[in-house]
Parts: C-alpha cells; structure tokens; sequence
C-alpha cells in the first residue's frame, strides 16, 4: 500500500475512533510528560546544582595525606609536579589535567566601596590556577558584559594602545573594548623580581621581570625574542650558569625598536644592550593612595629620572587607564604601572553575601554575579589580619579585578592566575616550595571512564579531594533519585503501553469488517498490519509531543514557583530544569517505541482475521 | 453457455467449519467447471452452502478440501501476498450489504481498491473511477459519503468498486437482495452490459428468479451438495415463477 493511502486511512480511522483515541494520547502523554519532567529534572540537577560543584567529568585529586599524632604529611609515591600532572594527562580516558597551586603566604584583600558604600575586608586565600581551566567560564562571562560588535560598527583607528579611549586598546589598527578575561593569563613576565628566587621553579630573573626559558624563538609566545643574556659571573644569568659571556639558558623576552611596539604602559628601554618592553616607572602622591581605588590617585603620575642618584620624578601623566600604579611596597610612592590581577569568583560567594550577609551589612542583594564583573579591590600580599606579616619589604599592595565566575573557584577565597600565585609563593615561601602543586584537575573524556580515572590515580599516590568526594557523592544520590523517577516514568509508560493494545484490540473487533472489506479489494495481511502499526506510531508521536510540551509547561511553572518560594535560599539554581536538545527525540521515540510494542498483539489479531467469516456475517 | 474454456475449475470441492461432533460440512464433494465470460447464478434454500461457494471462488477463503483452480492455478498454493494480489486484480466483489468503507466519501471508495497490489497510479485511478461512476449513474456523487446515499446508489458504488481494475470475474453475493424492484432492474441491466462489453465472468449467489433468468447456468445447492447445473432453457418455466424473492437484508450463509 501507498504511505499517502496508508497515512489517509490512518488518520480516517484516527477520526472514526476519537474518542479512543484522545484516552490512549492522553495515557502516552503522561507518561512521556513524566519521563521527559525526569529527565530535564536530572539534567537541570546536574547541570545547574552539581556541576557548581564540580563538573562531572572532572575530578580532582590532592597528594594523599595522613594526620597522626597532629602531624599532616603527604604520603604520595611521587609528587605533584608537572611530571605528575604529565603522567596523570597520559592515563587512558583523560582528556587534560592541570595542576593548581595554593597560595603559601598570609594575604588579605579589601574593597566594595563603590557597591557597598564602603569597604568589606577579609583574610585571603588564593587558588592559582591555569587560564584553560577557566577559560570557559571566563569565555561566559566575557560574553555576558561585553555586547557584540556587530559587523559594520565604525571603529576607532589607532597605532598604540594610549591612542583609544579609557578602556579600550589598540589590536589590528583598530580600538577595541577591553576584555577583562584576556587579561587572565599564565604570563610572569610581569612579574618583578630583583633575583632569581624570586621566581617560581622554572623561570628566571632577567632585567627585573620573571622570564620563561628558550631554547629557539618559537618556544615563546607571540611577539618576544629568544634572548642570551650576556654575563661575566654566574650570579649575572637567569639560569645561574655563565659560560664564556653568555648565559647557558636563554629567556623569552618583549623586544622592540620604540614605545609603539609596547603594551599599553610599557615603554621600550635599552638595557644589557637589548631594547625591551618595561612597565612604565611610576610615583603615587601619597603612599596611601596605594590602597585608593580613586582613578586619578591610583594612577600616581609617570617617573622620569631627575638626578644622579637616579632618583625619580613625577611627571603630568598618570598611567593610563586602567592601569594603575602599583607601589614598590607598602609605604613607598615609587611603583610601576601595572594592570590590575585578574581574579576569579566562586558564584556560591554571592549567594552567601546576599543570603547570609546583605541583610546583617544592611545592603541590597546583588541581582546576579554579572554587576560585579570589572568591579576592583585590593589585594595585600604577605599582609594577614590573623598572622604574622611578611617583612614590609616583601609586601605588595596590588589592585585586582573580578573577570569572572567559577565553580572551581575557592568557596572563601579566589582564583588567580597560576603564573601568579607561584611567584608570591616563590617570594614568600622559596622557589622550591612552587615546583608541586596541591591539587591536580583532571578532565575525563566521559563519566563513564571517572571510575577508571580514579582507580588509576590512587593507584599512583593520589586521592580525591573533598570537594570531588562531595560532588561524587551528591552526584550518586541524584542520579539514584533520578533514576528511580526515570523507572516510575517508565512504569506509567509501560501502563499506557497496555492501555494502546487494549483500545487498539477494541479497535481491532470494532473494525473487523473494514479491515475483512480491505482483505477482499486486494490489502495483504502486511498491509493491515501497517495500518495497526502505523496508526499506534500516530498515536505515540502525537502523545509524545504533547507529552513533552506538557512537561516543558510543568517545569516552567515549577522554575517560577520554585523561584519565589526558595528565594533567598542558598544554593537555589535559577532554575531546576534543562532540557537538552535530544530531549523532544527521546520523547518522541519512546513514545512510539513503546505504542508499538502495545500494537504488536492487535496487529496481529487483526492479520489474522478471516474476511470470509467476518463478512458472512451480518 | 459460453463454449470458452473453463476459466474455474473445482474437483471434489468440500468446505467443512469446526472440528469433533460440531463439526459442520458447508460444501460436499463438488465438480464444478466455469468458462470465461459465463454469466453464473448459483441458486438453493439457506444454509446450502452459495456463499461459501462464492467466497471459495471469490479466494477469500482457502480452507477447502479437493481442488479448487483459477486460471490453472490451484488457490491453495498461493500465498497470502499472492492471494491478496490475485483478489486484487482477478476478483471483484459486490455484496448484499453493500460494504462500503463508511468513513470514505465515493470516490476513496471506489479508487480502495489501486491502492493495493500492483494499482493503479493516482490520476489513472481517479479518472477510471470517475468513468465508472458516470457508467452507473453517479457522476457528481464523487464527494458524497457512503450513509447519505439510497441503498441502490451504495450499490452501484460497490460495482463501480469491484470494476476498477477490471477483473475478469466478478463475485456478486446477493447484489439485489437489500434493493427494490426497480434498482434491483438497473443493477441486474448493468451486470449484463458489462458482461456483454468486457466479457466478465460473473458469478451471482441469488434467491431472486430475475437474475437467474438472466445466468447462462443456474448452479443449485442443496445441503452443500450441486444438485443441479442447468442453463435457462432446461429449467421449467413453473419452477422460475416458484422462484420468489428473499426478504430485504437476508444474507445466504
């Protein structure tokens, strides 16, 4: 039979028997409507609750640790270093690791004026961690405060970044609005240092900034040389060794022939007879302006030399915008322009404020994290509110800047650039003390390897950390639940299945001497089966997509409802539900699946009719 | 009679439904031949077995014992694809009860049958039933459904369904037993013409002696047995005026 005649006869028997039919659609939408309620419920959970704790692919793990007699010591068989993170990267099922450093020195921060109307101080604890483990939150919320540029938006021309507008630079010719996120990057050569160790295990000191080591030029990033220093001693190179004039390792350096070929607040210097990029000299007005977030004061005024003991002197030019200048130390007015740290929030830091704090402060809930994008405050680092200080001269006050948001952020504290947090350990704690990480992220290809992963890890010395465990854990009592609703929602599918062969029997005998006429005029017992058959995958299509559009309805009213009753609530998602793309599929396709295993036994009773019989009677 | 060689050939035919003491033997040991073309009543008092007859030579039915051969083939043999193909395209049907799908208008009625089996495509069938339908005095009734329609139109639209695709036997239960007089008159003129022009077998269980009178042999049953095969002239002219016609709506077993 033709699919036009077959789909005709089916919807003209669809119409003959409605009745029948609305109850075997309705039995099918519900339970499609459950299953498809269940399974945005599961993914909503894991996607928008456990995922904020940790995504589920991901685990990460910590050198295994034993506490006797009050002492806590590491017990790994190897440490945590990047050969560790190396071996881990090469398991089977891992797609990436990376390793993260903790910050090993006292640290406090401060700020809010501007949101609050004045400032919220703390302890800080830092998490260093590499761009690429953030790069997709980073990438969120670069998307959610920068508007698009759409094509055809008249741009400014410019050479060098000073000639666009506070908050823009200068890329291809053209400015361009600043991305906080960019400025979050595994990158020490801004970092100063007077010597080598004062760099983490790997870099070196060269003309008073952390170099990476070389062996060609294409080992550096974009835009630096592979520089030798030249050297008479071994304490004149980076790497500690001098041979015959010039240091064993060469560094990565930002070469140039004039200012424009510089960053934004760098000019081009001579020095050890290489011409190289260098944070712009700078003098606060006042030492305290260190800790001002006042955009004139906090930029000082750019330094020139001005007399034989190379002292510095202010000149009308503040560093540009939105560099600020950083002070040597506390308490000293001479600095460097510097940008400000990138930083990165825990989202549950928020929701702590607002639902633990803003009412104790006396100050309005922040609506959503994207107000404090861009928002600045102050780091002092070797500083601490609980314990003793580092010597003054090892402090920095340094101005930092929120670029996004992060699960894998430290609940109370933040996440900084590796590069950085290795290099205040360096200063702080010694070079060696930077070479094994705390914690190692790994990135599984799927959840079905994590086991394996896992195994394989604590195999070498490792163990999860708490906050994998927790996740791990919360991710089991989710999927059970789910699990179990999923089965329920089959089990009323599994209910509409009978009810689709009972109507369709019933439907069957009401229709015997149609299907015994069809049987005269030529329809072979194939045909009639097609038609029993098809006319249930009608059935299940219809209660499928009405199943699912009613669950979609269900969830949007239980996210609205959900919302009102639970604001305020910590750890609340915005919402309870997601709906992946395969979700309408799936409904649609079990929906059919399971009509027609309840039409398999009502297709064949009706092949089996015998038209003679049937039309001899009346 | 027509001299054509036989297109129906059946030797010790016997249908038999149930099994054990209720079993029931519809049809007995039954040689029958039917040529191409002829024009067939088959005539005898309820329950002798005229309609399981036809549905044997109908193939609706294949659970005969002996030998039943259409076209030199034994019906048996074939199956249910081939059964279906060949009622499909060697057999129509017209019933008492007119069995018309009721939920299709005229014209899904009449073009059911091209949708099955090799068919016809959709133009042809839809040009060809439009064709019939104007032959039988429907044209302009293409959209109208079955239930609005008299019991003689319902019935001309079954004919018009069973020669869509120009079969070369037609098996006709009954087809005046639920009309009146004068659409029982059209229906039978009809049957004669198309007899007539294609040369159609036409096979017609009936009580009414206004068809027979018009068969080339009257096939009488009696208890499933053939007790008489006669054509027009043999009969007696009193047995054909004993003839009398059925109640409106009796069904032969």
């Amino acid at each position: 039979m033709r699919w036009s005649r077959l789909l005709s006869l089916v919807a003209m028997n669809l119409r003959a028997s409605r009745t029948s039919a609305v109850f075997a659609i309705v039995g099918i939408a519900v339970g499609i409507c459950l299953l498809t309620f269940f399974v945005g419920l599961g993914e909503g959970l894991r996607e928008r609750v456990l995922n904020r704790i940790f995504p589920a692919n991901q685990v990460e793990f910590e050198p295994r640790a034993i506490s006797l007699f009050g002492v806590h010591d590491s017990v790994g068989q190897a440490p945590l270093d990047d050969v560790g993170v190396a071996r881990l990267a090469a398991l089977p099922g891992v797609v990436r690791a990376w390793g993260k450093q903790k910050s090993a020195f006292p640290a406090k921060l401060w700020g809010g004026q501007n949101l609050l109307g004045y400032d919220l101080r703390a302890e800080a604890f830092l998490d260093g961690m590499p761009a690429s483990l953030l790069a997709d939150e980073l990438h969120q919320g670069e998307a959610a405060t920068t508007p698009p540029r759409l094509p055809g938006d008249p741009l400014e021309r410019c050479d060098v970044d000073i000639d666009c507008e506070a908050g823009a630079r200068c890329v291809d010719g053209a400015c361009e609005a600043i991305i906080w996120a960019d400025r979050f990057v595994d990158d020490a050569s801004h970092l100063d240092c007077q010597k080598s160790d004062e760099c983490a295990a790997g870099l070196g000191c060269f003309l008073g900034a952390c170099r990476t080591f070389c062996e060609r030029a294409d080992a550096c990033t974009t835009g630096r040389s592979c520089i030798q220093p030249r050297c008479k001693v071994d304490g004149d190179c980076p790497s500690g060794t001098c041979v015959e004039g010039g240091c064993q390792r060469s560094v990565c350096l930002a070469t140039c022939t004039k200012a424009g070929d510089c960053g934004v607040g760098q000019d081009c210097v001579e020095a050890e007879g290489v011409h190289h990029c260098q944070p712009q000299r700078c003098l606060l007005e006042d030492p305290a302006d260190g800790g001002s977030l006042d955009p004139d004061r906090s930029r000082g005024h750019l330094a020139r030399p001005c007399d034989k003991r190379n002292g510095l002197c202010a000149t009308e030019t503040r560093c540009p915008t939105p560099l600020y200048c950083a002070a040597d130390h506390p308490g000293a007015r001479a600095g460097r322009c510097e940008w400000p740290l990138p930083t990165v929030l825990n989202p549950l830091l928020l929701e702590v404020f607002n639902t633990d704090m803003a009412e104790a402060l006396n100050v309005a809930p922040m609506a959503s994290t994207s107000a404090l994008y861009g928002v600045r405050y102050h780091f002092a680092l070797g500083d601490s509110f609980f314990t003793r200080d580092a010597p003054r001269k090892q402090q920095r006050i340094k101005q930092a800047v929120v670029v996004g948001f992060s699960a894998r952020a430290p609940e109370l504290g933040v996440a900084a650039p590796l590069a950085m947090v290795r290099h205040f350990n360096a200063r702080h704690r010694g070079r060696d003390a930077t070479a094994a990480f705390d914690a190692v992220v790994v990135e599984c290809e799927g959840n079905e390897v994590v086991a394996e992963v896992i195994a394989a890890a604590e195999r070498d010395g490792l163990a999860l950390s708490r906050r994998s465990r927790v996740a791990r854990t919360f991710g089991t009592v989710v999927f059970l639940v789910w699990l179990a609703l999923v089965l329920l929602a089959l089990v009323v599918l599994a209910v509409a299945a009978i009810n689709i062969a009972h109507t369709l029997v019933m439907l069957v005998h009401e229709r015997r001497r149609e299907i015994a006429i069809l049987r005269a005029i030529g329809a072979s017992a194939r045909d009639i089966a097609a038609l029993v058959l098809v006319e249930a995958v009608a059935l299940g299509l219809v209660g499928g997509a009405l199943g699912w559009a009613l669950a979609r309805a269900a969830a949007l009213g239980v996210d609205l409802l959900g919302t009102r009753l639970l604001a305020g609530v910590p750890l609340v998602p915005d919402a309870f539900f997601s709906f992946p793309w395969w979700s309408l599929p799936l409904a649609l396709l079990v929906a059919t699946v399971f009509c027609t295993v309840g039409s398999l036994a009502p297709a064949r009773r009706a092949t089996r009719l015998d038209p003679a019989t049937v039309l001899s009677q009346a | 009679m027509s001299a054509a060689k036989p297109l129906v050939q059946a030797r010790g035919l016997g249908r038999s439904f149930g099994q054990g003491p209720g079993r029931v033997q519809a049809l007995v040991d039954l040689d029958l031949d039917i040529a191409a073309g002829e024009f067939v009543a088959i005539a005898g008092p309820s329950g002798s077995g005229k309609t399981t007859l036809l549905q044997l030579l109908g193939a609706l039915d294949r659970g005969y014992e002996g030998s039943l051969k259409i076209g030199g083939r034994e019906l048996r043999e074939l199956g249910d694809r081939q059964l279906s193909r060949f009622r499909n395209s060697q057999v129509g049907f017209v019933f008492q009860a007119f069995n018309l799908l009721p939920a299709l208008d005229v014209g899904g009625n009449v073009t059911m049958p091209a949708q099955f089996g090799v068919g016809l495509d959709r133009n042809r069938a839809s040009a060809r039933a439009r064709e019939l339908l104007e032959r039988v005095g429907l044209a302009g009734f293409w959209s109208k459904m079955p239930l609005t329609l008299s019991g003689g139109e319902r019935q001309r639209v079954a004919i018009a369904r069973a020669l869509l695709l120009e079969p070369p036997m037609l098996m006709c239960d009954e087809p005046t037993g639920s009309l009146d007089a004068d659409s029982a008159t059209m229906v039978l003129d009809l049957f004669a013409e198309i007899a007539a022009e294609r040369g159609t077998t036409l096979v017609v269980v009936t009580h009414h002696a206004s068809v027979s009178d018009r068969a080339d042999r009257v096939l009488r049953l009696s208890h499933g047995r053939l007790v008489d095969s006669a054509g027009p002239s043999e009969r007696p002219a009193d047995e054909r005026k004993a003839a009398t016609p059925p109640a409106d709506g009796e069904v032969s077993p």
